[in-house]
C-alpha cells in the first residue's frame, strides 16, 4: 500500500495544523569541494552540515482564528514532529521557528494560509 | 628529513589527462615517518611572486598556500614549523621533479573553526624569502654563490640549481672581486661595539648584495634560482647545462640580440649612490659622478669583449635634487635644474621623441622626466615595458662648456697582441637634444610658464667621443671638421651613422638629433705600436657647447660657430644671469669591443648585408691575403684592420716601422675571392686616411695629453 498524501502529518507543540492541505518537508546537507588524486576534470566533494525545512499550506477558517493570529506566528520557536499517521513508530521530531506566514486570499476561493519552519538542530 | 604529509590532485587537465601533482609537507627534524595523505581542497596549491613591479629587484621572492580538508584539528599543531625551515614544502610533478620549493611559514593563517570538515589555508613561503629567516654562517665571509647554494640546500630535501648569465663569469669574479668579499668578510661584519660579535646578515640578505652587485635579478623556478639578467644571451647552469633563454625568459623580455650583450646600460642599471668600499674607515662612499663607478666596476676581458659587472640598485638620480646642485627656477621667480650629471636607466620601449605641446617641457616615450611646475627635472625615472635599455643624462652647460658625461675605463688592462691587428669598435644609439630655458619676466601669468620654459633654444652644441688606449687618445676625425691639424693636442669626434661629423643642435624648436646609430657605430684602429702591450681603455663621452676656434664646421654652409659665445647663462629682466641650458642625452646599446684578427663573429655584422666588417671568424683567409700582398717601401707590415666600402670594396690601413700610416685598398666581390691592389705606395706621409663605408677618416693622434689644453678647452670636472 503507498503511503497517502493525508497521512503525513505536520504536528506543532504536538497539535496538527487544522484544515491542512499539504506539507513538504526538506533535509539538505551542503558540500565541500575537494581536490582529487584521480581526476582533475570534474568536481569532487564531501559532505557537510546538514539543514532541514518545512512548509504547510491551509485553509483559513473564517469563525476560528483571527488572521492577525496567523500573522502573528513567525519568530516563534515550535516542537515540529513529523509523523506518519499509519505508522506510530515513523516519528521524527525537532525545532524549528517559523520563518514566514502567507495568507492568501482569492475571489472565489477560500482564503489560504502557509507556514515556513527553519529547523534548528537536528530532526531525529 | 621525511615526508610528513602529502597531498595530491590533479592539475590542468588539458588532453583529457591531467597531471598528477603532490604537494610535500617534509619534517626536516624526523627521520622516519610515513606521508599522511590529506585531501586536498578545490585549490590546493597556489603561488605567486611578490608584487613588485619592478622587474629588476634584486630578489624576487615566491609565496603562495597550501590548503587542505581539515578534518582533526591536530593536524594543525602538529604541521606548524617551529623553526622557518622546519617544514619544506615541495611541489612535485609523477616524475619527482620539484616544480616549487619553499617553506611551511609560521605565519598567521586563517582557521574557520568550524565543526565539520573546513578548507584550511596555510601559507608557505619561497626559497629566497625563507632565507630571511636563516644566518648567513660563513665565518670566513661569502665565498661563492655556489657556495651558498650548498648552505640552502641544507634546508632542503633536494639541491637546487643554479642559473646565471654566461657573461657572468660567476665564480671568477668571485675570486678576484675583493669589494665584495670584504663586503661580506667576516671582519666587515664584526659589529665595533662588541667586538668577536659578528653582525647576523640573513642568507637573503647576503643574496641580495650579491645580485645588486653583480646587477642580477635572483627568481625562483622549479625549485631552482635563477640569476636574471636581462640582457644576457645565454645562461648556464651550475649542473653543467648551457640554458637558453628562449626557454626561461622569466621575464618575458623575448630574446635580445648581440648588440644589446653585455651593453652599457647594464653598467648603470644598479648603480647606485652609495657603496661600500671595504677599503677606508669610512666604510661607505657617495658616488657623485658617473666616471667613480669605474672604481667599483671590475671590468673583465673575456671573449674580446668588455664585461661590465655592475652593481647595486636601479639608478634613480645620482645627485639629490636639492641644495647646491640645482640652479634655475624654483617657481614663479627662480629656475631650479639640476646642475650635476642626472642619469636615468630604464627600459624604454623606443627612446623616441615627442614634443606634446599640452605639456610643459619635454616628454620622452615612455617616462622621461619631464619639466615640472616646479622648475625641476623630475629625475626619478620608471621602466616601462619592451625595448632596450636606455641611459638618459642630463647635462647642464655654462657658456663654452664641455662636460663630461661619462668615462667608461677597463680595470683589467687590455693586452694588444700580436696577432691583434686590432681595432677598437664603439657602438651606441644616442639621441642628443638641447634645451634652453628662459627666465619669465615678471608680471607674467601663469600661462606663460610653458613658453618662457622653452623660449631659449641651443644655438649649438654636441656630444663628443673620446677614445684612449694607454697613452693615446684615438678618434676618427672627419674631414668635415677642417680646423683640425695633426699638431692638435686634443681630441673628440661626434660620429653619425659611421660618419664623423660635428653634431651640432640647431637652433629651431625641434633641437634633437641622432647619433652614433648603434651599428656599425665607430671604428678606431690600433696602433702598431700598442702591439704586445698591455694597455688600459677608456671611452670617455662628452658633451657641451663647442670652442669657437678648436671646433668648426663646413657643413651645408653653415658656420655653427659663428656666435662663437653662447651664453649658458641667461639674464633675466633685471640684469641676473642663470644657468639654464641642458643637453640631454639618451644612451642605448652602448658596446666596446675589440677587433680581432680571427676574433669572434659578434664583432660584425654580416658582410653581405654590406653593413660593416672587421676580421671574423675566416678573416685569417683574407687576413693572409692582404698581409703578404701589401707591400710598402719598407716591405711587408701589419695591417690594422679591414672595412668594407659601400662599393664592396675593402681598405685596410697598414703602418711602416716609424709608425707612418699607410692605407690599401682591396676589391673583393666575396671573401674567397679576394684580391688587392695596393695604392699609395710611393705617397708615404704620415697621418695618412682610412677609407671606411667611403669616408675618409684621418688617422689617429699619438702621445696626447688632453689637460694641455685645459684653458681653451675649459674641461669641465663634475663634482
Amino acid at each position: 500500500m503507498k503511503h497517502q498524501g493525508k497521512d503525513l502529518l505536520i504536528l506543532l507543540n504536538d497539535v496538527a495544523i487544522a484544515n491542512s492541505k499539504s506539507c513538504d518537508i526538506n533535509m539538505d546537507c551542503e558540500v565541500i569541494e575537494t581536490s582529487s588524486p584521480d581526476d582533475g576534470d570534474t568536481k569532487h566533494f564531501i559532505p557537510g552540515r546538514k539543514s532541514w525545512k518545512v512548509t504547510t499550506s491551509y485553509l483559513v477558517e473564517a469563525d476560528g482564528t483571527p488572521i492577525k493570529s496567523h500573522l502573528s506566528v513567525p519568530g516563534k520557536v515550535f516542537t515540529i514532529k513529523v509523523k506518519s499517521r499509519e505508522l506510530s513508530d515513523d516519528v521524527m521530531t525537532g525545532h524549528a521557528i517559523c520563518t514566514n506566514c502567507k495568507i492568501t486570499g482569492t475571489k472565489g476561493n477560500l482564503t489560504q494560509g502557509s507556514f515556513t519552519f527553519q529547523g534548528t538542530g537536528a530532526l531525529k | 628529513m621525511v615526508i610528513k604529509y602529502q597531498i595530491k590532485f590533479v592539475s590542468l587537465p588539458h588532453d583529457g589527462n591531467g597531471e598528477l601533482l603532490t604537494v610535500n609537507i617534509y619534517d626536516a627534524t624526523a627521520t622516519t615517518g610515513t606521508p599522511v595523505q590529506l585531501t586536498g581542497s578545490a585549490s590546493p596549491f597556489s603561488t605567486s611572486g611578490s608584487d613588485d613591479s619592478d622587474f629588476y629587484t634584486p630578489i624576487r621572492s615566491q609565496s603562495g598556500y597550501i590548503r587542505f580538508i581539515c578534518k582533526d584539528e591536530s593536524v594543525i599543531s602538529d604541521i606548524m614549523p617551529e623553526r622557518a625551515t622546519d617544514r619544506p614544502v615541495t611541489l612535485t610533478d609523477a616524475s619527482g621533479a620539484v616544480r616549487w620549493a619553499g617553506f611551511l611559514s609560521g605565519e598567521q593563517y586563517s582557521q574557520p573553526w568550524e565543526p565539520t570538515p573546513y578548507s584550511l589555508q596555510l601559507p608557505v613561503k619561497g626559497l629566497l624569502s625563507t632565507m630571511a629567516g636563516v644566518e648567513f654562517t660563513q665565518a670566513d665571509g661569502f665565498t661563492s654563490v655556489v657556495s651558498l647554494m650548498s648552505t640552502i640546500a641544507q634546508y632542503l630535501p633536494y639541491t637546487p640549481r643554479i642559473i646565471y648569465p654566461k657573461s657572468m663569469a660567476i665564480d671568477k669574479v668571485l675570486v678576484s672581486n675583493d669589494n665584495f668579499r670584504e663586503f661580506l668578510s667576516k671582519e666587515e661584519r664584526k659589529d665595533q661595539n662588541t667586538e668577536n660579535i659578528y653582525s647576523a646578515d640573513s642568507i637573503e640578505t647576503v643574496f641580495e648584495e650579491f645580485c645588486k652587485y653583480f646587477g642580477v635579478s635572483a627568481h625562483e623556478y622549479h625549485g631552482d634560482i635563477y640569476l636574471i639578467a636581462h640582457d644576457a644571451t645565454e645562461y648556464l647552469c651550475s649542473d653543467g647545462r648551457t640554458v637558453a633563454p628562449v626557454t626561461h625568459d622569466l621575464l618575458g623580455l623575448g630574446i635580445v640580440g648581440a648588440s644589446n650583450k653585455k651593453s652599457f646600460s647594464k653598467f648603470y642599471r644598479y648603480v647606485r649612490g652609495e657603496f661600500d668600499t671595504g677599503s677606508d674607515d669610512d666604510k661607505a662612499k657617495t658616488v657623485m659622478e658617473l666616471n667613480e663607478f669605474s672604481e667599483y666596476l671590475p671590468v673583465n676581458n673575456q671573449s674580446n669583449e668588455f664585461i661590465f659587472y655592475d652593481a647595486a640598485e636601479p639608478l634613480t638620480c645620482l645627485i639629490p635634487n636639492t641644495g647646491d646642485h640645482y640652479t634655475g627656477r624654483i617657481g614663479n621667480d627662480d629656475y631650479a635644474f639640476p646642475k650635476m650629471l642626472c642619469g636615468i636607466i630604464y627600459r624604454n620601449g623606443s627612446a623616441s621623441y615627442y614634443d606634446p605641446s599640452s605639456v610643459i617641457g619635454i616628454i620622452f616615450h615612455g617616462s622621461y622626466p619631464y619639466y615640472n611646475e616646479s622648475g625641476a627635472h623630475n629625475v626619478t625615472g620608471q621602466r616601462s615595458s619592451g625595448g632596450a635599455d636606455m641611459l638618459q643624462i642630463s647635462t647642464p652647460l655654462s657658456a663654452n662648456e664641455i662636460k663630461k658625461v661619462f668615462t667608461i675605463k677597463s680595470l683589467q688592462d687590455i693586452k694588444i697582441t700580436k696577432s691583434e691587428r686590432s681595432l677598437i669598435n664603439i657602438q651606441m644609439s644616442l639621441r642628443a637634444l638641447g634645451e634652453r630655458y628662459s627666465k619669465k619676466p615678471s608680471g607674467s601669468s601663469d600661462d606663460d610658464d610653458e613658453k618662457y620654459a622653452r623660449e631659449g633654444k641651443i644655438d649649438n652644441g654636441g656630444v663628443y667621443l673620446s677614445i684612449k688606449v694607454g697613452d693615446l687618445y684615438l678618434t676618427e676625425i672627419s674631414t668635415d671638421k677642417y680646423s683640425w691639424s695633426s699638431t692638435e693636442s686634443y681630441i673628440m669626434c661626434p660620429v653619425s651613422n659611421g660618419t664623423p661629423i660635428f653634431n651640432y643642435l640647431r637652433t629651431d624648436k625641434d633641437v634633437k638629433t641622432s647619433v652614433f646609430v648603434e651599428d656599425p657605430g665607430i671604428l678606431v684602429s690600433l696602433p702598431d705600436s700598442l702591439r704586445n702591450k698591455l694597455v688600459p681603455i677608456e671611452v670617455g663621452l662628452w658633451s657641451g657647447i663647442c670652442h669657437p676656434v678648436k671646433w668648426s664646421t663646413k657643413d651645408s654652409g653653415l658656420d655653427i660657430f659663428g656666435n662663437p659665445t653662447l651664453p649658458g647663462v641667461l639674464t633675466d629682466d633685471k640684469g641676473n644671469d642663470f644657468d639654464a641650458t641642458f643637453i640631454h642625452l639618451i644612451v642605448t646599446n652602448f658596446k666596446i669591443s675589440i677587433a680581432y684578427e680571427g676574433g669572434t663573429q659578434t664583432i660584425g655584422t654580416d658582410l653581405d648585408q654590406n653593413v660593416y666588417i672587421v676580421p671574423n671568424d675566416n678573416a685569417s683567409t683574407y687576413k693572409y691575403d692582404v698581409s703578404s700582398t701589401i707591400t710598402t717601401r719598407r716591405g711587408i707590415q701589419h695591417g690594422t684592420g679591414l672595412a668594407l666600402n659601400d662599393d664592396l670594396s675593402y681598405c685596410a690601413t697598414t703602418y711602416d716601422l716609424d709608425g707612418c700610416k699607410r692605407r690599401a685598398a682591396m676589391v673583393a666581390k666575396n671573401r674567397e675571392m679576394l684580391t688587392v691592389a695596393v695604392e699609395n705606395n710611393t705617397a708615404i706621409a704620415p697621418f695618412d686616411t682610412i677609407a671606411w663605408h667611403g669616408k675618409i677618416y684621418s688617422p689617429l693622434a699619438d702621445n696626447i695629453d688632453w689637460h694641455d689644453n685645459e684653458n681653451e678647452l675649459k674641461l669641465i670636472n663634475i663634482d
